[in-house]
C-alpha cells in the first residue's frame, strides 16, 4: 500500500521534471524522484541500497545544479516569505521528531551492536538453506542488493561502450 | 570433428576430477561446461589428433619425467657448488643451439625443460630453422654443434620419440 | 627471430592453447561451489572472463575477434542480466533455496564474465582506433 503511494509520487515528480521549463526546478523535481526511490528501498527491506541511493542522489543533485546554473541563484526576499519560513520550520520539526524516535532505538553505550548480523548468523542454515553464510546473506536474505550490484556493473559496461563509440554518419563505400 | 570429441572427453574428465561426485546435477553441468570449452578452444587446441593413439608415447613420457628429475637434481647441486665457491666460477653468455623437433608442443617442452634446469634459460625460439637461443651461466663451447651436444642432446633424444 | 607480428612468442602461444580450457573449467567450478565453499557468481565470472582475456593477450585481438565478436559478448551479457532478473523475481527462489541460488549464480557469472570481456575488448579497440587516427 505504501509502495503504491511512493510510486505514484515518483511518477508525478518525474512528469514534472520533464515538463517544467526552468532548469533548476527540473533538477529539484529529479531529486524528489530520487528521494522517492530511497523510501521505496526502505519499504522493500533493503537498507544498504537506501543508504547508497541517498548519498548518490545528493551528489548527483549537486553536480546537476552546478552544471545548469549560469548565474547566481536569486534569493527570495519579498513575496511569499511567510509561507516559506513556516513550511521550513514545520519540516525541521517533523525531522527532529522522527529523529528522536529513531535515536531512542539505538542500543545503549557498551552493549554489543550487531543486532541484525546475529539474526542472520543464527538463522542461516534453517531459513537461508545454505551452509555458506556469505552466499546465504548475499543471495537469500539480501537479494535486492545483489540485483543492484549487477545493475551497477551493467551500467558501467554500457557507459564504457557509450563513451568510446564512433559518432557521425556512416561512410558510403 | 575428432578434435572436438577428444576435447569434450578431456574436459569432462577434468570436471569429474574437480567435483568428485556423481549425482545428476553435477554430471549435467559437467556436460554443459565441456560443450562450452569445446566451442571456445576447438580449433586451436591440437595440431593433429593422432597423438593420443600410440601407448608407447605415454611410457616414453614417464621415462622423460624421471630423466628430467635426475638432470635437474644434478644441475641444482652444480649451481649450489658454484654459488658457495669463493671464486664464483661463472662464465655467462648466450649460445645458439640447433634442434630437430618440428612440432610446437615439442619445442615448448624442450624450451621449458631447459629453463627449469638451473644454469640454462631459453631466450628465444626460431621455429622455421629450429634454433634456440639459450643463456648459459657457464659457457663451455661457443660453436653450434658442441653446444647442442652438451645442453640439448639428452632431452632431445627422448622428446623425438614423444612428439614426432 | 621470425616471430609472428601479432601476439606473443611461440612458448606463450602453446601454453595458452593447452591451458585456457582449464581456466574456464575452474572458473565454472568456483561458481558452482558457492553453497559450501567461498566463491559465488561474481568471483567465478571474473575467472571465466580472465580465460578469454588470456586468449586475447596471447594471440592478438584479430584472431580472437573472428571467433567471439564484440556484439556476441554484449548479447551474452544482456542475456545474463535478464536471466538474473527473471530468476530473482520468479517463485522458484522462494520455494527451493538451493536451485534458486545455483541458477542465479550461473546467470551472474555469465553477466560478469561477458561484461568484463566487453570492457577489455572496447578499450583495446579504442586504443587501436585512436592510434590509427593519430598516425593520419
Amino acid at each position: 500500500m505504501e509502495l503504491h503511494l511512493i510510486l505514484i509520487f515518483m511518477i508525478c515528480a518525474s512528469i514534472m521534471a520533464v515538463e517544467i521549463k526552468d532548469l533548476i526546478s527540473s533538477v529539484i523535481a529529479l531529486s524528489a524522484v530520487g528521494l522517492g526511490l530511497c523510501l521505496a528501498f526502505l519499504v522493500l527491506k533493503a537498507p544498504n541500497l537506501a543508504i547508497t541511493q541517498l548519498v548518490v542522489e545528493i551528489l548527483l543533485v549537486i553536480v546537476l545544479i552546478r552544471a545548469t546554473i549560469k548565474k547566481d541563484l536569486p534569493l527570495v526576499r519579498d513575496g511569499r516569505w511567510l509561507f516559506n519560513t513556516v513550511s521550513t520550520l514545520l519540516f525541521i520539526g517533523i525531522f527532529l521528531t522522527f529523529g528522536y524516535f529513531a535515536l531512542k532505538e539505538l542500543p545503549n553505550f557498551g552493549q554489543p551492536t550487531m543486532l541484525v548480523s546475529r539474526e542472520y548468523l543464527a538463522n542461516s542454515l534453517t531459513q537461508g538453506g545454505l551452509a555458506n553464510i556469505v552466499t546465504a546473506i548475499t543471495l537469500n536474505f539480501r537479494r535486492f542488493d545483489a540485483l543492484a550490484e549487477a545493475s551497477v556493473l551493467f551500467t558501467a559496461v554500457i557507459a564504457v561502450l557509450a563513451i568510446t563509440r564512433k559518432t557521425g554518419k556512416a561512410h558510403d563505400k | 570433428m575428432k578434435v572436438k570429441i577428444i576435447i569434450f572427453i578431456l574436459a569432462f574428465l577434468l570436471w569429474l576430477l574437480l567435483s568428485w561426485s556423481v549425482d545428476p546435477v553435477h554430471l549435467f553441468l559437467g556436460v554443459l561446461i565441456a560443450v562450452l570449452v569445446c566451442f571456445v578452444t576447438a580449433d586451436i587446441f591440437l595440431e593433429s589428433p593422432q597423438v593420443f593413439k600410440k601407448p608407447s608415447r605415454y611410457l616414453w613420457f614417464v621415462y622423460y619425467i624421471i630423466l628430467f628429475a635426475w638432470e635437474c637434481f644434478k644441475a641444482n647441486l652444480d649451481g649450489a657448488w658454484r654459488v658457495i665457491h669463493p671464486d664464483l666460477p661463472i662464465n655467462p653468455g648466450i649460445v645458439k643451439v640447433k634442434t630437430q623437433l618440428k612440432s610446437e608442443v615439442g619445442l615448448t617442452f624442450l624450451a621449458n625443460s631447459l629453463t627449469l634446469k638451473p644454469g640454462t634459460m631459453t631466450v628465444d625460439i626460431d621455429k622455421e630453422n629450429g634454433f634456440l637461443y639459450i643463456h648459459w651461466s657457464d659457457v663451455k663451447a661457443q660453436d653450434v654443434e658442441k653446444a647442442t651436444e652438451l645442453i640439448v642432446r639428452k632431452f632431445e633424444r627422448v622428446l623425438m620419440r614423444i612428439f614426432p | 627471430m621470425t616471430n609472428n607480428p601479432s601476439g606473443m612468442s611461440l612458448i606463450v602461444k602453446t601454453i595458452t592453447r593447452l591451458t585456457v580450457g582449464l581456466i574456464l573449467i575452474y572458473g565454472f567450478y568456483i561458481v558452482l561451489q558457492s553453497h559450501i565453499a567461498p566463491g559465488g557468481g561474481f568471483a567465478g565470472g571474473v575467472v571465466m572472463a580472465l580465460s578469454l582475456i588470456h586468449l586475447v593477450l596471447a594471440f592478438g585481438r584479430d584472431a580472437v575477434l573472428k571467433k567471439i565478436s564484440q556484439i556476441n559478448s554484449v548479447c551474452l551479457m544482456s542475456c545474463g542480466a535478464i536471466a538474473f532478473l527473471v530468476i530473482a523475481l520468479s517463485r522458484l527462489v522462494t520455494k527451493n533455496h538451493f536451485t534458486g541460488v545455483l541458477l542465479s549464480d550461473i546467470a551472474i557469472a555469465t553477466m560478469v564474465g561477458a561484461g568484463l570481456f566487453v570492457v577489455f575488448l572496447t578499450l583495446v579497440l579504442f586504443i587501436k582506433e585512436s592510434a590509427k587516427g593519430n598516425k593520419q
